[in-house]
């Protein structure tokens, strides 16, 4: 009657997903079967830590080796996802669940532990700045810091701590706007020159920002970090890190469950103290402590990684001509939506090594997929 | 895990294109490729593409109540089924499996819109009652899985797990919204409930949406929040210790089907 599937679990050596395999392995009386994919590059290798929590838990791990060059799913990720979406994790993410489903067809995954228990680093540097905001009257704010901001010479080059021209506009916006700048992509600068006027227009001064007032407008949380949590989870968690889980998933038949965001465990984190989630520069504080028994320190008060693609180097190597014909060639141009100065701009001093725009570009590259796929039909 | 699609004539009963909601399905096919299933009645159909997880023999969808009167269709992982069917069974509710699925059907005749509050896990689901002339669409708390949803012109809403099934119809109108674009470049996806399509939204988590054939469309209603306060003023230690157990117990229920059945015994 009941058929048998195995089961698993994705173990990147990161602390929610070796949270995750220590409480499988502990409950279970057979070894896990875990998996983690590695790059070659040992800047974005957590192979090694993977390594270690699989041979302290025993659990039947494997590792594939991926090529850091795997471009060619630009496409099939925009047919994957049908609508424009722009996080290049979902390369590494896709071929994760491909390795995971030779093995299994089940896999528990750590998902969400960043945002009920505040491991973004994010979430620092927003408090730092809300601590400042609370110094100076808001009347006083906007006028004063919105003009310093004006007059101080750009220096986007410049490691972020370093950055007046940044400090300064952001001691000018309020809490939720400063808290969406810092995870936007394309600044409302950015956005203002590339988008068109045309289509600016037919904007009639909508702003993406709004998306963020909505939800902190009817926000249970009161603490300044407990609002931007609550933000990521109405937003990023969903928007992004689900959507890209699904998909990829999906994708191979396997199927994904995320124990950590279990509405009882949610519940819970929600509502720790501030000092129990952030605590001395220290994210996901009380989940590393509590985890101190099971993992090792190594695994626990490390940099954080994450998967990164090396998109920066691809768009002035590999994929140097795509990125032009894509970005410079007519599918953008039709729509009418840009800015083509603009796009010249952004390829241009990226491929001349002016300037990092390599995320900017992996968003156009994604839209204009989105556009080339969904046109014919 | 699962795929599933449906069409639902807010207005009338007038014959839904079976043939049509065959291919919106097949669009997501890769969701489930082990088995499809396809109800269809007047003013209403729905679909389903079935990954065998458990049970595949008494599994199959869409899925009907002791006398037909409600189906639905439904993706994801109900963890706390097992404990649901006796609670049912004791309020005179006769199940046919063991399934979550069926689970479903009986808690929406039990407890109405607010059997979601019951449910542990991630989930997306379809249901329609011909008796209530209701059709219910809800998604987890945390948004695990997806479920898009559009109302065409002619007053036809049509569901389905990916955006892929609803542009599969050929009503369904493709302009772009321009705020979605101006989303899409500040966030880098498109946040809940906008899609690229101005006509598509996505439901979002913790949200119920029910509509009943003749009357105007509302607002999904939500169901849950995540709850931030009363703060629960404690102690390092005192957080150490409860949140291995919490955890624990919330890997446990992702992994409840195999507990539950028997496969391994627990060491804890």
């Amino acid at each position: 009657m009941v058929s048998e599937v195995p089961l698993g679990a994705f173990l990147s050596g990161g602390v929610d997903s070796s949270a995750v395999v220590a409480m499988m392995a502990e409950l279970s009386s057979e070894p896990v079967n875990t998996c983690s994919i590695s790059f070659g590059d040992p800047a974005f290798n957590e192979s090694e830590y993977a390594a270690q929590v699989a041979t302290r838990y025993h659990t039947n791990h494997r590792v594939e080796q991926v090529d850091a060059n795997d471009f060619d799913l630009i496409d099939k990720l925009a047919a994957l996802y049908d609508e424009p979406y722009a996080d290049s994790s979902a390369i590494p993410t896709y071929r994760v669940c491909q390795l995971a489903r030779k093995n299994v067809t089940v896999a528990l995954s750590g998902d969400g532990g960043d945002e009920n228990f505040a491991g973004y680093r994010r979430y620092r540097w927003h408090l730092n700045e809300e601590h400042m905001r609370s110094f100076i009257p808001s009347a006083v704010r906007r006028p004063v810091f919105g003009l310093l901001g004006k007059l101080y010479p750009k220096a986007d080059w410049a490691p972020k701590i370093f950055r007046a021209k940044s400090t300064f506009e952001g001691m000018a916006r309020d809490s939720v706007e400063g808290y969406f700048h810092s995870v936007s992509l394309l600044s409302d600068a950015m956005r203002a020159r590339l988008f068109s006027p045309d289509f600016s227009r037919a904007l009639e001064g909508y702003r993406a920002v709004e998306v963020m007032y909505r939800h902190d407008a009817r926000s249970p949380a009161q603490e300044p970090l407990a609002r931007v949590q609550y933000l990521d989870i109405k937003t990023y968690l969903v928007g992004d890190i689900l959507t890209k889980v699904d998909r990829a998933s999906m994708a191979h038949a396997l199927e994904v469950r995320e124990p950590l965001l279990d509405h009882k465990l949610v519940e819970w984190a929600s509502r720790l103290p501030a000092s129990l989630k952030l605590q001395g520069g220290e994210g996901k504080y009380i989940f590393k402590k509590a985890m101190e028994s099971h993992l090792p320190n190594e695994i626990l008060y490390r940099k954080k990684m994450g998967f990164a693609v090396p998109l920066a180097s691809w768009f002035r190597g590999p994929l140097k001509e795509k990125v032009r014909q894509a970005i410079l060639g007519p599918t953008l141009k039709n729509t009418g939506f840009f800015n083509t100065d603009y796009l010249h701009e952004l390829v241009d001093h990226h491929q001349a090594g002016l300037r990092d725009y390599s995320t900017p570009l992996w968003t156009l590259l994604m839209f204009e997929a989105f556009l080339r796929q969904n046109q014919s039909t | 895990m699962c795929g599933i699609a449906g069409i639902f004539d807010t207005q009338a009963k007038r014959p839904i294109d079976q043939a049509l909601l065959a291919r919106m399905n097949q669009a997501q096919h890769h969701r489930g490729p082990d088995e499809s299933g396809l109800h269809a009645e007047p003013g209403m159909a729905m679909a389903h593409k079935r990954l065998s997880i458990i049970d595949l023999s008494s599994g199959h969808q869409p899925l009907f109540n002791e006398d037909g009167s409600v189906v639905v269709v439904f993706n994801g992982e109900i963890y706390n089924f097992v404990d649901l069917i006796p609670e049912l069974q004791a309020l005179g509710h006769t199940f046919r499996t063991r399934c979550d699925t069926e689970v479903i059907v009986h808690a929406w005749e039990q407890w109405g819109e607010a059997c979601v509050e019951r449910f542990r896990g991630m989930f997306a689901f379809g249901l329609w009652d011909r008796n209530k002339e209701t059709f219910f669409l809800a998604r987890d708390r945390l948004g695990v899985k997806p479920l898009y949803y559009a109302v065409l012109d002619d007053g036809q809403l049509i569901f389905g797990s990916e955006l892929k099934v609803l542009t599969a119809h050929p009503a369904l109108r493709r302009d772009i919204d321009p705020r979605a674009i101006e989303e899409y470049f500040a966030y880098g996806y498109i946040p809940e409930p906008r899609t690229i399509y101005q006509q598509a939204f996505k439901l979002s988590p913790a949200h119920t949406l029910t509509v009943k054939r003749g009357q105007p469309i509302p607002q999904p209603r939500e169901y849950w929040d995540v709850p931030f306060q009363p703060l629960v003023p404690m102690t390092q230690a005192e957080a150490q210790e409860e949140l291995i157990p919490l955890l624990r117990e919330s890997v446990k229920s992702a992994w409840s089907q195999r507990y539950r059945w028997g496969h391994f015994s627990p060491v804890a």
